[in-house]
């Protein structure tokens, strides 16, 4: 019995990673501790984050077509590889529930100051709920067609603020105190770039599997150029605003003005990182229902979206008071709680594996 | 005391069973036999014509002919059978011609029709009676003769109503069946065509004909699509509509997912690549599967006028279908969320014209949103001459007199008119009331979120389309799963000399399409 009978192709999947990198960090700049430094800090977060991706990578190709909740009960046995595995599947439900954060204080403060919060996100829930009970061919069908448009509209949004841009706003480079820089490009890569790793639950479903790394590291390149590019551009156009704003983003958007009439587009982009935050939380969501479903031996994760879902809404909905300890927490904290996910997860099953030489190439397929 | 319910008193099984009313018994020899046994079947059915004659001889032999009125030809009755069997058929020389059967014999001499069947059970006979088959019986002989000459009054071919084109064929389908099948054979002359025809319906027994072409069209899809149509068990098929909706993957969906077309020269592309057709006697309109989205918004005109020209329409195509699905719902969003959007001197026009009325905008929308969906239903079913004045009065009169009564202000009503116009320049009609049925729950989502509901819609829709399938073939493709060779034929259509594959959306044996023709540049002279 199948939990997840579709097939996605590595094209699909490197757009996929493209959409749930954008995800979030189109709201949150990553990489903003390093001030108008952030591009640096993003290139070197970017090549962590291929570091940790190449990392997972290895894990999925040891193990072919596994998911990795499958992978732990190979390798650590059954009890503890549950364990392990209910760690991870929290990781995911956790950080599903920040990004939910990270939206709903977005609209609070930048688009909806009157609606409320729990709205809001219900309706997002549902969205993303629909998507997830379609399986993972949808998802990752209709991820191609938003990733294409967000790809325009950055696009279009720098070529129309190329008369606001002022490059010698960049100047002087390495401004920032390495010890910072570093911080700040640690933390680019623990978000969004190496949160990839939630995709230990997808890879097994790429139809040709020696393909998958290649394509994670493909998405992860193409979107970490526009994050670069659009890091950059913020902080050409915002000058020294951009070390003092929450969402530099947004703000770069209210700039564009061309003749009166194209203005105001910063809710083009408020729509932008809804559709991306869609992409990114229906992969949680996915991940998460899916290796519930996986652990206790369920014959369907669908029945499950819908409870574990809500229950994603309310942890965004508690888990912090205001949007400063929101943005505290993803500066300060967040870059350390990750990476026993990140990165120890994977590498400690990776080294584990290889010491008991696993999977064994006989016949038995456990 | 049993209740009366809708369904059948027994289990399916027996529902299955009861199919064998009649009692499976072999024909008699004797002519009065075989009259009294047909008696309780024919009797009530005064349509039902028995016209006994002779065939001379010694003893003359005792025949009867029975058919339906105006079913048959006439003509043919008289000129192909009547004639020859009651004054040239003589029952000696027929002997004398050696053949071991008489009835093959009269036959094979004297009926100068060409489709003749025999028959030798009570079932078969009555059935064929029914099926409008003219029904020789002999006295004497066990067997009986059916000779099919389906005839009588029908619609002549006709310019297809709802498919009209500029440069391409006349010809739409009509209802009937063998000339239906005989438009596209004349079109198809490969002997790879393939027409099966089979019959659905208990009572009745409509004939369908499946129609592809054999080496193009993959084996599983053809399959599946005459299972699928087998397995229909339902009393009566008054229209293809019946079959689409049996066969389609995904009944709750609002698209379409079975492709209906009126025009032979619309069929015929389809069926070369690689598709199936469906057609269904007494309804003008052939299906085909398996459809796709990209397919609802091609014309056939597309194909007919030259490359730019099209491309540069189907483009508008889908802009109309933004339009019409989005437009009344953006206006919803931005002028009650998000005026800010708006350029400044367009937003005073509106918040003018807006003055007066004492509603929301969602509310305006609504009404005249309704009230137009109203007038199109009441338009669609009158006569010519008072839908034009049904027209003049909601169109001219009703509009006009909901701005001085202060009801909805001109933007509303521009943008949802424009909206119903853009939903009419999509070509396919099934497409049509797919997004005439998806504007007002967008509007809903922007009364109620603004610009992010809306975009919730887009996410939702999508995901709907993506998730649908026609036959097992995925309905957005080639736009999800993403098919960059196809793409030559979906937002534009590229010359012909460069399509030089079939599309790889619809799974297909055969690749190849056309030899390389070169075109453009190399043909210029010089």
């Amino acid at each position: 019995m199948l939990l997840e009978q579709g097939k996605i192709s590595d094209f699909q999947l490197s757009v996929l990673i493209m959409g749930f990198v954008f995800g979030s960090s189109v709201i949150i700049s990553p990489g903003q501790g390093a001030g108008h430094d952030a591009w640096i800090a993003c290139a070197l977060g970017l090549m962590e984050g291929l570091l940790i991706a190449w990392i997972f990578t290895a894990l999925t190709k040891q193990f072919k077509d596994k998911t990795i909740i499958e992978i732990n009960s190979l390798v650590y046995g059954k009890i503890l590889g549950k364990f392990i595995s209910v760690l991870f599947i929290w990781y995911l439900f956790h950080l599903g529930a920040l990004v939910l954060t990270n939206y709903v204080r977005f609209f609070k403060l930048g688009v909806y100051p009157a609606t409320p919060k729990t709205v809001g996100l219900l309706i997002l829930m549902l969205v993303c709920a629909s998507t997830v009970g379609r399986g993972i061919e949808v998802l990752a069908r209709l991820s191609l067609i938003l990733v294409a448009l967000i790809i325009l509209v950055a696009v279009a949004d720098t070529l129309l603020l190329i008369p606001h841009m002022d490059f010698n706003n960049l100047l002087p480079i390495l401004d920032v105190p390495i010890g910072k820089l570093l911080w700040a490009s640690h933390g680019a890569a623990s978000f969004p770039f190496a949160e990839t790793v939630a995709f230990l639950m997808v890879l097994a479903f790429v139809d040709k599997s020696e393909k998958g790394p290649a394509a994670v590291s493909r998405g992860l390149l193409i979107a970490g150029f526009i994050l670069i590019m659009v890091v950059t551009r913020n902080a050409a156009v915002l000058g020294p605003i951009v070390t003092i704003t929450n969402y530099p983003t947004y703000l770069a958007a209210q700039v564009i003005d061309i003749g009166d009439i194209l203005t105001r587009l910063e809710v083009l982009v408020a729509i932008n990182l809804i559709t991306m935050g869609f992409i990114k939380i229906s992969v949680l969501l996915y991940g998460t229902v899916l290796g519930l479903a996986q652990v206790f031996n369920l014959h369907s994760y669908r029945p499950i979206i819908l409870p574990v879902g809500i229950l994603m809404v309310i942890l965004a909905l508690t888990n912090v008071g205001n949007t400063l300890e929101m943005l505290d927490f993803a500066n300060k904290g967040f870059p350390i709680y990750a990476v026993p996910f990140q990165i120890g997860i994977p590498l400690i099953t990776l080294v584990v594996a290889k010491l008991r030489k696993l999977p064994q190439t006989g016949g038995d397929k456990v | 005391m049993k209740k009366i319910t809708g369904k059948p008193p027994t289990d399916d099984q027996a529902w299955k069973e009861d199919k064998q009313k009649i009692p499976d018994t072999k024909l008699p020899a004797a002519l009065t036999e075989k009259m009294q046994m047909l008696k309780p079947y024919l009797e009530k059915s005064h349509d039902i014509i028995s016209r006994p004659f002779y065939l001379e001889g010694k003893p003359p032999l005792e025949a009867v002919s029975i058919y339906i009125n105006k079913v048959i030809d006439d003509e043919d009755l008289n000129q192909h059978i009547l004639r020859p069997l009651m004054l040239n058929c003589k029952r000696d020389s027929i002997k004398e011609l050696g053949s071991k059967n008489l009835i093959d014999a009269i036959y094979q001499t004297s009926i100068t029709l060409t489709k003749i069947s025999k028959a030798n059970t009570l079932p078969s006979l009555v059935q064929n009676i029914f099926d409008g088959m003219t029904v020789l019986m002999f006295d004497g002989l066990e067997e009986v003769l059916v000779i099919d000459m389906h005839g009588g009054e029908f619609r002549a071919i006709d310019t297809p109503p709802a498919e009209q084109t500029m440069r391409g064929s006349r010809e739409g389908f009509i209802e009937r069946l063998d000339i239906n099948i005989a438009l596209i054979r004349r079109r198809l002359r490969d002997p790879k065509l393939v027409v099966e025809k089979t019959m659905v319906g208990r009572r009745s027994r409509t004939q369908v004909a499946v129609l592809y072409i054999e080496d193009i069209a993959d084996p599983q899809i053809v399959t599946e699509v005459k299972k699928r149509i087998n397995e229909i068990d339902i009393d009566g098929i008054s229209a293809s509509g019946f079959i689409e909706q049996f066969i389609e993957d995904n009944p709750y969906s609002i698209f379409p997912q079975v492709y209906a077309t009126e025009r032979p020269d619309r069929m015929e592309p389809l069926l070369l690549e690689g598709r199936i057709g469906i057609i269904v006697d007494n309804t003008p309109l052939a299906l085909a599967v398996p459809a796709l989205f990209v397919q609802f918004i091609q014309a056939s005109e597309d194909y007919y006028e030259r490359t730019l020209f099209s491309s540069y329409i189907r483009l508008m195509r889908y802009a109309a279908l933004i339009i019409a699905i989005f437009l009344p719902a953006m206006y919803i969003a931005l002028l009650s969320y998000q005026p800010e959007l708006l350029p400044y001197d367009l937003l005073i026009n509106f918040s003018k014209s807006r003055m007066a009325v004492p509603f929301p905008v969602v509310i305006e929308a609504f009404v005249m949103e309704i009230i137009i969906q109203l007038v199109i239903e009441a338009g669609l079913r009158l006569p010519n001459q008072i839908a034009q004045t049904v027209g003049v009065v909601s169109g001219i009169i009703l509009g006009q007199a909901a701005i001085s009564a202060k009801i909805a202000s001109p933007s509303v009503i521009l943008v949802i008119s424009l909206s119903i116009i853009c939903t009419y320049a999509l070509p396919s009609t099934s497409m049509v009331l797919a997004v005439r049925f998806l504007r007002l729950p967008m509007m809903f989502l922007a009364a109620t979120f603004g610009v992010f509901g809306l975009s919730c819609g887009w996410i939702i829709i999508q995901a709907h389309l993506i998730s649908l399938d026609s036959m097992g073939v995925p309905y957005f493709a080639p736009l999800a799963p993403i098919r960059f060779g196809d793409l030559k034929d979906a937002f534009y259509r590229t010359f012909f000399w460069k399509m030089n594959q079939r599309p790889m959306s619809i799974p297909m044996q055969d690749r190849k399409r056309q030899g390389n023709t070169g075109g453009g540049s190399n043909n210029s002279a010089g």
